[in-house]
């Protein structure tokens, strides 16, 4: 075994850590107060090439690795104190980038890739629905066809970077006798007739990300806008998972990291009873756990990249990952707070956001509930 | 080589899917009514990948290639499937 980096993924994740804390966290407490997401920070990252870290080169990417991804990922979420705009990130190159690169046609491809990597314009998965969270596959979309068209109604539900998206990927049933078989994916750009955008306003947490609903009615589309073949939704939706889950909990395990550092050092510095609280076992104790917590959730992630890498299916490795990592940043991020007490409560602190970011880890991309659920159908239960 | 596949893939189906609760027959809709739901079709996938030492791309897990143990089994003679050894 080799847990080791090569001397270029050590340099990667140095400048993306000098790069990140240098551009990414200004403002980010008054931003994160109003919803503001920054495009110049989205440009920003673009412009560095972490959107197209896994995108071909031909395509304008970098041709990462899912290893390097992951190493790229985690010292973005380590840098960047913004996790929403992290999470945000991750969701355009994982759930729409890689389905065109994976299903997409050459001229979908040329289309949408290189500008996407440029930050030129941003995309969307448009999948849950109102009645289709976690049984997503039970969704009300319709596309029906007509001669060269396609013809989209429904409505698409908290649509990670829904209100600014050029184009989104939307799931619909194009043949409803085949239940879930009969969901294919589509390209809609967002100028697309009867296509409209109706913004969440507010949430607990990811505050800089803007979300939304998108409403189709009547949207009227290509048939050459259909992503994959007729009936691929499924396989679509389910490609893309195993990089989307590494790479999400990657930029995680890198806040993770950073709150572990910021704890330690609280607790070297703050003195009560004329001593660093630090020395109080019961801090120790915390900041232990949350030492342990970022290791044994780095082995398992670090496993499904592994796995990936070399051509392994990794569907209960990715969803052990995903239901560890996302619960522990939600305890790590409440354990942080009681470390830094009633200072971290407050705002300013930039403490209790890492807390309510969390929580939308244990919901978004499968509940913790629903991998709980997959973990036991792989295991013959 | 074909009824050996199909033979293969009704006794995991059976065993392993179904718990040797149902039975199945290898014209049976697998995709109806959930007889086989994703989890199962994803295990369902490792078996075969593993099993027969190849890799199913994406792109072709779609219900022409998935809806019957026959259509599986005629999917995977177009891969110009060959039995491994081990394989009995």
């Amino acid at each position: 075994m080799d847990f080791s980096w090569t001397e270029e993924q050590t340099r990667l994740r140095t400048e993306i850590i000098e790069f990140a804390t240098r551009e990414l966290n200004t403002d980010l407490v008054e931003r994160d107060k109003d919803g503001e997401f920054s495009r110049d920070n989205w440009r920003k990252c673009a412009d560095f090439g972490i959107l197209g870290s896994s995108v071909p080169k031909q395509y304008g990417g970098r041709d990462m690795d899912i290893l390097t991804a992951v190493v790229a990922m985690e010292a973005l979420g380590y840098g960047c104190r913004d996790n929403g705009l992290t999470f945000a990130l991750n969701a355009q190159m994982w759930t729409v980038q890689l389905p065109i690169q994976n299903f997409g046609t050459e001229k979908q491809k040329k289309k949408y890739l290189p500008k996407l990597c440029r930050g030129e314009i941003i995309g969307a998965h448009g999948i849950t629905e109102p009645d289709a969270g976690s049984d997503l596959f039970s969704l009300k979309t319709i596309a029906g066809k007509q001669g060269n068209e396609y013809l989209l109604n429904g409505t698409k539900k908290f649509v990670t970077l829904g209100p600014v998206a050029d184009v989104a990927i939307i799931f619909a049933t194009t043949d409803v006798s085949l239940g879930k078989w009969g969901i294919s994916a589509f390209l809609v750009d967002n100028t697309a007739s009867g296509y409209s955008v109706s913004p969440i306003r507010q949430k607990m947490g990811l505050r800089t990300v803007p979300m939304a609903e998108i409403i189709l009615d009547n949207c009227r589309i290509g048939a050459d806008c259909m992503l994959g073949p007729v009936g691929a939704g499924v396989s679509i939706s389910s490609s893309s998972l195993e990089w989307e889950r590494c790479c999400i909990l990657a930029s995680q395990l890198g806040a993770m990291e950073r709150q572990l550092e910021d704890a330690i050092q609280y607790a070297r510095e703050r003195r009560q009873f004329n001593q660093p609280i630090g020395k109080f076992q019961s801090v120790a104790n915390r900041i232990a756990d949350m030492k342990v917590r970022s290791e044994t959730a780095r082995l398992l992630l670090y496993k499904v990249a592994w796995l990936k890498m070399n051509n392994k299916p990794a569907m209960l490795e990715a969803a052990l990952s995903k239901l560890y990592l996302s619960e522990c940043f939600v305890q790590s991020g409440l354990d942080a707070l009681r470390v830094h007490g009633g200072n971290g409560y407050l705002t300013e602190s930039e403490v209790e956001r890492d807390l309510r970011d969390a929580i939308g880890g244990v919901i978004y991309g499968g509940t913790s509930d629903i991998q709980r659920n997959i973990i036991a159908g792989l295991l013959g239960l | 080589m074909l009824e050996a596949v199909k033979q293969i893939l009704k006794s995991y189906i059976t065993e392993e899917l179904l718990y040797n609760f149902g039975t199945v027959e290898f014209d049976d809709n697998l995709l109806a009514d959930d007889m086989i739901d994703s989890i199962g079709m994803m295990r369902l996938v490792g078996f075969v990948e593993e099993k027969f030492e190849l890799k199913i791309p994406h792109e072709d897990l779609v219900i022409e290639n998935f809806q019957s143990i026959s259509v599986i089994a005629e999917y995977l003679a177009g891969r110009n499937l060959s039995l491994p050894e081990h394989v009995d």
